[in-house]
């Protein structure tokens, strides 16, 4: 694999370790001095945290890019999907968090990795029904042209869900640290706060992916049908792929 | 082709990245120019920590007994086999088995103690520490090392995970 990649990889993993011990011993200490500007620290680690653990393998990118390759919808589209995912992953992640930690308390760890693979199991089913839609629809739409600006509002919301669902564990840590240290308000907080930095990444990559969709349409022409057919078939990969590392 | 592979490979990665870091401390024990031994401890992050700790510590005594070991060993430990402990030794060609086994708890945070018995030439000698899920994250640093041996700590290219690689002197 290139050099700048694995750079990339090293990079983001150090930062992340970094961070990720920044954030703990802040919260500890969070009561130890000023409330508002331990509380303002810790949330300004949890939204850096958010972005860049966002930013590494992981959490959809790769479907939000092939879908907004596929899809010909504005930046502010691709914006309101990145934005969209991290409120369901936050939800999921709060919810799951307080539902095992006060049902499964001392069994938590064994039950947050069964958990996290159901739902990698039903989001992997999702992705494969997707990408097939995807492959129907561009044998159904190969005759029109990008202009006719085939739009599906269903599928945004389909896409949204399906990377959302999954809670991401690094969240969930957050939260029951905080539980734990008895700062429940911090840890919701925190929850929010870096969901919001890992849908700025999110957003991003869904912006570059439409700029790169836009670059292609003069290119493509009438030919968009192979677009939308290589997404879905991608998708349709992703899916499989997903599902059996889930089973 | 490169591009193609990483294409074809990436989705695998879709949710993986790591949630877990372990600060990994070797100690090796040599005679010389042979590897004995290395013992190591593995001291996971705070807030994994946590999560651990209210599992193992059933009786909530702040240290983990005997019997809490034993649970952790067989339930946790043991089950890292399938990832060979995310210790590859010589790119796999030398069978990771950890011996004495030894879960405790340090200032808020669970540490695993094991040693790997060796009894290999130094020359060319060298172990890759990573998890091919990147879901744990192996972090190995120059002076999380005890060696009486010259070592060299290093990132390794190893595609879509982070890999550490201490490695010895070559016999010149």
């Amino acid at each position: 694999m290139s050099e700048l990649y694995h750079e990339f990889i090293t990079q983001i993993t150090n930062w992340q370790y970094s961070l990720n011990k920044t954030i703990s011993s802040s919260i500890r200490t969070v009561d130890d001095g000023n409330i508002f500007f331990t509380y303002g620290l810790v949330l300004t680690i949890a939204f850096l945290y958010g972005v860049i653990h966002a930013a590494g393998p992981g959490h959809g990118k790769a479907l939000v890019a092939l879908y907004f390759t596929k899809e010909k919808q504005s930046y502010k589209e691709a914006f309101k999907v990145g934005y969209l995912i991290s409120i369901i992953h936050a939800i999921s992640a709060i919810a799951i968090t307080f539902i095992l930690y006060f049902i499964f308390k001392t069994m938590f760890q064994h039950n947050f990795n069964q958990y996290v693979n159901h739902t990698m199991t039903i989001s992997a089913t999702l992705i494969i029904l997707i990408g097939v839609y995807f492959i129907v629809t561009s044998f159904i739409n190969r005759n029109k042209s990008v202009n006719d600006e085939i739009k599906d509002k269903k599928s945004k919301y389909t896409i949204a869900f399906t990377i959302g669902v999954v809670p991401c564990p690094g969240v969930m840590s957050i939260v029951l640290f905080c539980v734990l240290l008895k700062k429940i308000t911090l840890g919701i907080l925190a929850a929010i706060v870096m969901s919001i930095g890992m849908g700025l990444t999110i957003s991003i990559v869904g912006i570059l992916s439409v700029l790169f969709s836009k670059k292609t349409d003069s290119f493509l022409k009438k030919k968009n049908y192979l677009l939308e057919l290589l997404s879905g078939i991608l998708i349709t990969v992703l899916g499989v792929f997903l599902l059996l590392g889930s089973l | 082709m490169k591009y193609i592979l990483f294409i074809l490979i990436s989705p695998l990665l879709i949710f993986a990245h790591p949630h877990t870091f372990i600060d990994l401390y070797p100690t090796i024990v040599s005679k010389e120019d042979k590897i004995e031994s290395i013992k190591f401890r593995w001291l996971m992050d705070e807030m994994s920590s946590q999560m651990l700790i209210m599992e193992f510590d059933k009786n909530l005594n702040g240290k983990i007994d005997k019997d809490e070991n034993k649970y952790v060993k067989e339930n946790y430990f043991d089950h890292l086999v399938a990832y060979m402990f995310y210790t590859k030794i010589k790119d796999k060609t030398i069978l990771t088995k950890p011996i004495n086994f030894v879960a405790s708890i340090e200032k808020e945070r669970v540490v695993y103690s094991f040693t790997i018995n060796l009894d290999e030439k130094k020359s060319d000698f060298y172990i890759d520490f990573y998890d091919e899920d990147n879901f744990v994250a192996i972090m190995l640093k120059k002076e999380f090392v005890t060696s009486d041996i010259k070592y060299n700590i290093e990132g390794i290219d190893n595609d879509f995970y982070y890999t550490s690689r201490l490695s010895f002197e070559k016999d010149k």
